[in-house]
């Protein structure tokens, strides 16, 4: 498979062509960013100049990325969503020099939610951005520009930022890998807060593979390649939402299959009964906190606030400070009760990601006629408990359902697994490219 | 990411409901922070939601 560019479509496959003489770093940079100027998708909001070439044999070199409009670059504040640059508490972001000093290029900023409020790419700045896999469904936000970009081939890869399941749901809305580290685990200066406590910096990608080599270089330390493709997993499945209830019949299917294939011995039928007052108590965090960090625009009307963004933000405002302190007090516990219940016996809690399937753009923007909260809902239904437990969780592409829509699984693991999340999703995606390749015997 | 605060109303409201409303309203001005009705009636759905239960 090839971009757009005509490359390959893995870091791994590019970086062998240019070890191997094949190609030149200029050449696939020039490639990658001439490529650019077909955003047919919308999910650009500045093209950047190419630098200085890399030294061709840096681990990152040739390799393109573009990253939501959230974090400074040199020479270019975020714009977050916004028609204007704002403050992000500082000028340059360290984890995308890391990436640039291992060779990376930014090739772009992409399109968001304003100020990262928003569950779907719905902004009333931008133009709304366009799934690669399907026009007429929607792209989940608020990293929804680094979903389509890297969906699209426009790059190898994304950073954007997870509060409440912003890199996870618009992964799981294009069909590409959403990589959430835990909480703390990759530093977040220079990027634009939404709610600190929760805020998380995370990855993009079209493959595990991928997201194994970007993660290695911001965390500064390589995880071990992935190459153990009969590794076993002791597995739970939690299929049914406290509140929303069982996901769609092909849907439930999909995640019992895999999470079958891949299990040692038998999968762990999980109840998240404390979901609902995780989630809660991470709501509370994300409207005081936001509230906080947007407190003089809401004063002064400086910037202006789309309506969007309001709506997470204002309600900060006016909840007792008590709910937040009992929040924050509660954190600790109540992660140490999930962990005992749900992953002392297990390495890996999986659940769905859209458990009702993805819906049409029509269905989930606010401003339609055909616009159904509930659809809108059913988006992070399962994500935002993850932040308020700040557990390293990602979103992976299991499949497709009849219309063609993708299909995906959110795992989550104990704290410091990553590395074990990436190996996971790494085997899942070799199961299913054996699947893909064995198609079903008829009788 | 990510909430939007988009369910719909319920079809009537309670006095205790009115009254939060108003309070809340009134906080907010005292904040400086102006809001519209639709804005008013979503926050007050939003403070009753997360509400914590109350002890038996």
């Amino acid at each position: 498979m090839t971009t757009p560019a005509g490359l390959p479509d893995s870091i791994a496959a590019l970086r062998e062509r240019i070890d191997s003489g094949a190609l030149s770093v200029e050449d696939a940079l020039q490639a990658q960013h001439a490529a650019l100027h077909d955003d047919r998708w919308h999910c650009l909001t500045h093209r950047c100049d190419l630098p200085a070439m890399p030294a061709a044999a840096l681990p990152l070199a040739g390799v393109g990325l573009a990253h939501k409009d959230i974090f400074a670059l040199p020479g270019r504040l975020p714009h977050c969503g916004t028609l204007a640059p704002v403050d992000a508490g500082g000028t340059t972001t360290p984890l995308i020099e890391r990436l640039h000093a291992a060779g990376a290029t930014t090739l772009a900023t992409l399109s968001m939610a304003e100020f990262a409020c928003g569950a779907t790419g719905e902004n009333p700045n931008l133009p709304r951005p366009i799934n690669p896999i399907d026009a007429r469904a929607t792209v989940g936000g608020s990293s929804s520009g680094s979903a389509v970009a890297v969906a699209a081939g426009l790059c190898y890869g994304a950073l954007g930022t997870d509060t409440a399941g912003s890199v996870r749901i618009p992964a799981a809305t294009c069909g590409v890998l959403g990589f959430k580290p835990g909480q703390g685990v990759l530093p977040v200066q220079g990027t634009h807060p939404l709610a600190p406590s929760l805020d998380t910096v995370g990855l993009l990608t079209r493959s595990a593979e991928d997201a194994r080599v970007l993660f290695g270089i911001l965390r500064g330390a390589p995880a071990a390649p992935v190459d153990t493709p009969d590794t076993s997993w002791r597995l739970a499945l939690a299929l049914k939402h406290p509140r929303a209830g069982l996901p769609r019949p092909d849907i439930a299917d999909a995640l019992r299959d895999v999470a079958g294939a891949l299990a040692r011995g038998p999968v762990v039928d999980a109840w998240l009964s404390d979901m609902p007052a995780l989630t809660r108590a991470a709501e509370i965090m994300l409207h005081v906190e936001s509230a906080a960090v947007h407190a003089r625009a809401l004063r002064t009307g400086t910037p202006a606030l789309s309506a969007l963004t309001r709506a997470v933000v204002l309600p900060g405002s006016v909840l007792p400070a008590p709910w937040y302190a009992q929040a924050l007090e509660d954190r600790a516990r109540l992660r140490a009760a999930f962990l005992e219940r749900h992953l002392h016996d297990s390495d890996i809690l999986l659940t769905p990601m859209l458990a009702q399937g993805l819906p049409d753009w029509d269905d989930v923007d606010t401003t339609s006629p055909r616009f159904q909260p509930r659809a809108l809902l059913g988006l992070f239904a399962w994500t935002g408990f993850v932040n308020y437990l700040g557990l390293p969780c990602l979103s992976l592409p299991i499949g497709h359902d009849a219309q063609g829509r993708p299909i995906s699984v959110q795992a989550m693991a104990r704290p410091g697994g990553e590395d074990l999340l990436l190996a996971f999703a790494a085997q899942a995606e070799h199961l299913r490219a054996a699947q893909a390749a064995s198609p079903p015997v008829s009788a | 990411m990510v909430r939007q605060n988009t369910l719909p109303a319920t079809p009537s409201e309670s006095d205790s409901t009115v009254a939060l409303a108003q309070a809340i309203g009134t906080l907010l001005s005292a904040h400086g922070i102006a809001c519209t009705g639709a804005e008013l009636q979503s926050l007050t759905r939003t403070w009753l939601r997360l509400a914590p239960p109350l002890s038996p």
